[in-house]
């Protein structure tokens, strides 16, 4: 999906039963049916879709055909499987020598762990992702609540975003006179990476960084605030903002906090922040400089201002349906070469005809 | 710098940084590890905040002293700024130079740098480079196909364009910070540590490469405006999807899977101090599995938990007993038997159990040895980790070492790239330029 959305023509290829994650929900009208998950549709846009048994003969040489045309191959089938079929990279190279080729597995080709099982969660806890995520402890180091992995499938976006870099320095390598290449890309070795400086941390100074609640204070619709803070707050201004509300102590408390006592800032904060809504307490806080932000969900997003200046939303047809959806737009601006966030994902076997003739008329 | 290293996907593209932290400067280590020159831009009173952080002893030297670099007098009334292991696993394969950027002189050096490089990245506040007089049509006149990439938090347009935003902000910002944890009325978790400082980078890069990709084939340059909070954004599409199509909100539901039938799901105390398993099923032949491996215990008979859909009606009673067992299990052996027989499992690792305890990333080369030249050898991580088999990644990029300190690379780039002199760099320096 990164990758359509740079430009590029992608062309999913399934079983005649549909690809696993079209069982996945949630589903249009909770309706389970290939064509109505919701995961596929957002994960599958931009791109064309075709049907293809590889055990048949026929099929293979559909394949075959494909790989002919193609510049690059990504493979998260699971280790060995297209090899076993012999329709690996060996096979692929032998037709295209330059192609690039993309295999994303669990935990990579190699080593005690390629064969093991996973899953978003164990990936999660296996990556390092879930050990920081979680509730204050009761004391010390004890607590009472597990580890969290965060929703979203977070742990197989990052696996998609290194592959999808991979991919993308082996074209800009070729493009610049280089080979092409075999990549093994693995979930396990992004997620390791994504927990930013805990493991420096633990390399540097021996400490392991554990789960707790974030800097945060609970405004008077229920709605959480994140606050840090660090520059450019200007903890005078912000002192005499909550002065003015008659909160005497918490201003002073405010007014000689220094960098080092930031930690308590949610203390500080709280009175102030309980009187009024987030949106408000975060534009506040915001023009004295502290770095603010509501805690919402991704569709209290939809009617905020700045996303809206910044289309952050695009509605996409579903001309089968009768209707459109809103999806995200894209993850950034870039206006000489816009993100491609549509058409929607593809149906079933949906261009399996088009890019037969497609090919049929390349080889003429 | 020699370096005797296989060859790079991106050999001869040069980036002019003046990234900062982690969210912007996380993009250039990506790309100094795929072998592009990234130059890194400091000056007195703008050095990188995260060289407070994190700061270690230096090792002892193998062979002789260290010969640390002289700080140019510029920088030399700064304290110690070359101990910090973060910013050297964030800037590896960097070079470092120090440039005043305040001073009408440093900016006509920095758009003589402009002139001979491929790529311009910054993550100032919006506004910062244009009150320079750096704007995209500036940098543009100086070379016409420049790409020109800028990370502000919230980005340089819209009603929050100019407001402060850490990591943190970014995350709240894109909608994934609320998903994490136990339902309402518990408070979110978020994450403790800085997602939405590692995702955008990943974005960043993305951006750098296609749009170098489009220049090659176009001889066109192009500005790009990410903010630090889409792509986070970008990442929650089921839940605005579900939303849109369903009218329904999203909820946090703790370690459950509501979108892919699993039960058991979720992450279970395992022996010892704050020590779990994650342990995923999904059909009923990995029911079988686990129920064999527990010795089959009387309530795992019991109806409730007969199949997934009864699985399902009975999730807290099914955890609790589940969790009875496997508290009294060390993680890894647990984790090995349940793999053995066929269930997803894994240990919840801890930042040590990843350095010391895992075997996979070792047989990976997750972790790299590379030269710091005032801390001495200490392993970096991966910023970069799939393995491109012709062209090679490596964290020490055309460097081969940890990052740069304070205005290391001053003599290549200002005698070597720009052309000046001994005495024009002693000048600039004796006046606070360089």
């Amino acid at each position: 999906m990164l990758l359509a959305g740079h430009g590029a023509d992608v062309i999913k290829i399934e079983p005649p039963t549909g690809s696993p994650s079209r069982a996945i929900g949630p589903f249009y009208q909770d309706i389970r049916d290939p064509d109505r998950s919701l995961f596929f549709w957002n994960y599958n846009r931009a791109k064309r879709g075709v049907v293809i048994d590889l055990n048949s003969s026929e099929g293979r040489d559909f394949y075959t055909a494909l790989i002919r045309t193609a510049d690059a191959v990504v493979d998260s089938q699971g280790p060995d499987v297209m090899d076993r079929l012999g329709l690996g990279y060996d096979w692929a190279a032998e037709i295209s020598p330059n192609i690039i080729y993309c295999s994303i597995t669990p935990f990579g080709l190699n080593g005690p762990w390629r064969d093991l099982k996973a899953s978003d969660l164990v990936h999660s806890a296996l990556g390092g992702m879930a050990y920081c995520c979680g509730y204050d402890p009761v004391e010390g180091n004890r607590w009472d609540t597990p580890p969290f992995n965060p929703l979203g499938w977070q742990t197989w976006c990052k696996a998609g975003e290194h592959a999808a870099m991979a991919v993308m320095a082996a074209l800009l390598c070729r493009q610049m006179g280089g080979p092409g290449q075999f990549i093994d890309a693995a979930i396990h070795d992004a997620m390791a990476h994504s927990t930013e400086g805990t493991v420096p941390r633990y390399i540097f100074n021996g400490v392991d960084q554990t789960r707790r609640l974030p800097m945060q204070v609970r405004c008077a619709d229920g709605v959480y605030l994140n606050v840090l803070g660090l520059p450019p707050a200007d903890f005078k201004k912000i002192s005499e903002m909550v002065a003015r509300d008659g909160l005497v102590e918490d201003a002073e408390a405010l007014r000689t906090t220094d960098p080092s006592r930031f930690q308590a800032l949610p203390s500080m904060l709280a009175r102030w922040a309980a009187r009024r809504p987030a949106m408000e307490a975060f534009r506040a806080l915001q023009g004295c400089g502290l770095a603010a932000g509501a805690v919402r969900y991704a569709e209290d997003m939809i009617a905020d201002p700045h996303c809206q200046a910044r289309q952050n939303f695009v509605e996409i047809e579903h001309p089968e349906l009768g209707r459109s959806f809103l999806y995200p737009r894209q993850p950034r601006q870039q206006a000489a070469t816009p993100w491609r966030s549509g058409p929607r994902a593809p149906l079933l076997g949906e261009h399996t005809e088009a890019i037969r003739r497609e090919l049929l008329t390349k080889t003429e | 710098m020699t370096n005797a290293i296989a060859p790079q996907p991106l050999r001869g593209v040069r980036i002019v940084d003046l990234t900062w932290m982690l969210a912007s400067a996380g993009t250039t280590v990506i790309l100094a590890s795929l072998g592009a020159e990234v130059i890194r831009i400091e000056w007195p009173g703008h050095l990188d905040f995260t060289r407070r952080q994190l700061q270690a002893r230096p090792k002892p030297p193998p062979l002789g002293p260290l010969k640390a670099p002289a700080a140019p007098k510029s920088m030399q009334a700064v304290p110690e700024a070359n101990l910090s292991g973060l910013f050297s696993d964030r800037n590896a394969g960097k070079l470092g130079i120090t440039l005043n950027m305040r001073a009408p002189e440093g900016l006509e050096l920095f758009k003589k740098l402009v002139g001979i490089s491929d790529i311009v990245i910054e993550g100032f506040r919006p506004n910062a480079m244009r009150s320079w007089g750096l704007d995209y049509e500036t940098l543009k006149s100086i070379k016409s196909d420049i790409i020109y990439l800028q990370m502000a938090g919230f980005g340089s347009t819209g009603p929050y364009s100019g407001y402060a935003s850490y990591g943190p902000t970014a995350q709240v910002m894109s909608g994934i910070g609320a998903l994490t944890g136990l339902p309402e009325p518990h408070p979110p978790t978020m994450w403790n540590h800085s997602y939405m400082d590692v995702t955008p980078p990943f974005y960043g890069a993305m951006a750098l490469m296609a749009a170098l990709y489009y220049r090659n084939r176009t001889g066109k340059g192009q500005y790009i405006d990410q903010a630090q909070y889409e792509p986070g954004l970008f990442l929650s599409g089921t839940a605005v999807l579900e939303y849109s199509a369903n009218g329904r909100r999203s909820t946090r539901v703790g370690n459950r899977s509501p979108y892919l039938d699993a039960a058991p799901h979720g992450i279970y105390r395992c022996a010892g101090e704050d020590n779990w398993i994650a342990i995923a099923v999904f059909n009923e032949q990995e029911w079988t599995a686990l129920c064999r491996e527990m010795g089959y215990p009387s309530w795992a008979g019991d109806s409730r938990f007969a199949d997934m859909r009864n699985r399902l009606a009975n999730l807290d009673l099914l955890d609790a007993h589940l969790e009875e067992w496997t508290k009294k299990r060390e993680k890894y052996a647990l984790m090995y038997q349940l793999q053995q027989a066929g269930v997803a499992a894994g240990a919840v690792q801890s930042p040590g159990d990843k350095f010391e305890r895992d075997p996979q990333l070792k047989v990976r080369g997750f972790f790299v040895d590379l030269p710091h030249t005032r801390l001495g050898t200490w392993p970096h991580t991966r910023h970069f980790t799939p393995r491109l088999t012709r062209t090679p990644a490596h964290p020490g990029g055309i460097t081969q070492r940890g990052a740069p300190c304070v205005g290391e690379d001053n003599n290549y780039v200002f005698s070597t790239l720009l052309g000046l002199s001994a005495e024009e760099i002693a000048a600039y320096e004796e006046r606070g330029i360089i």
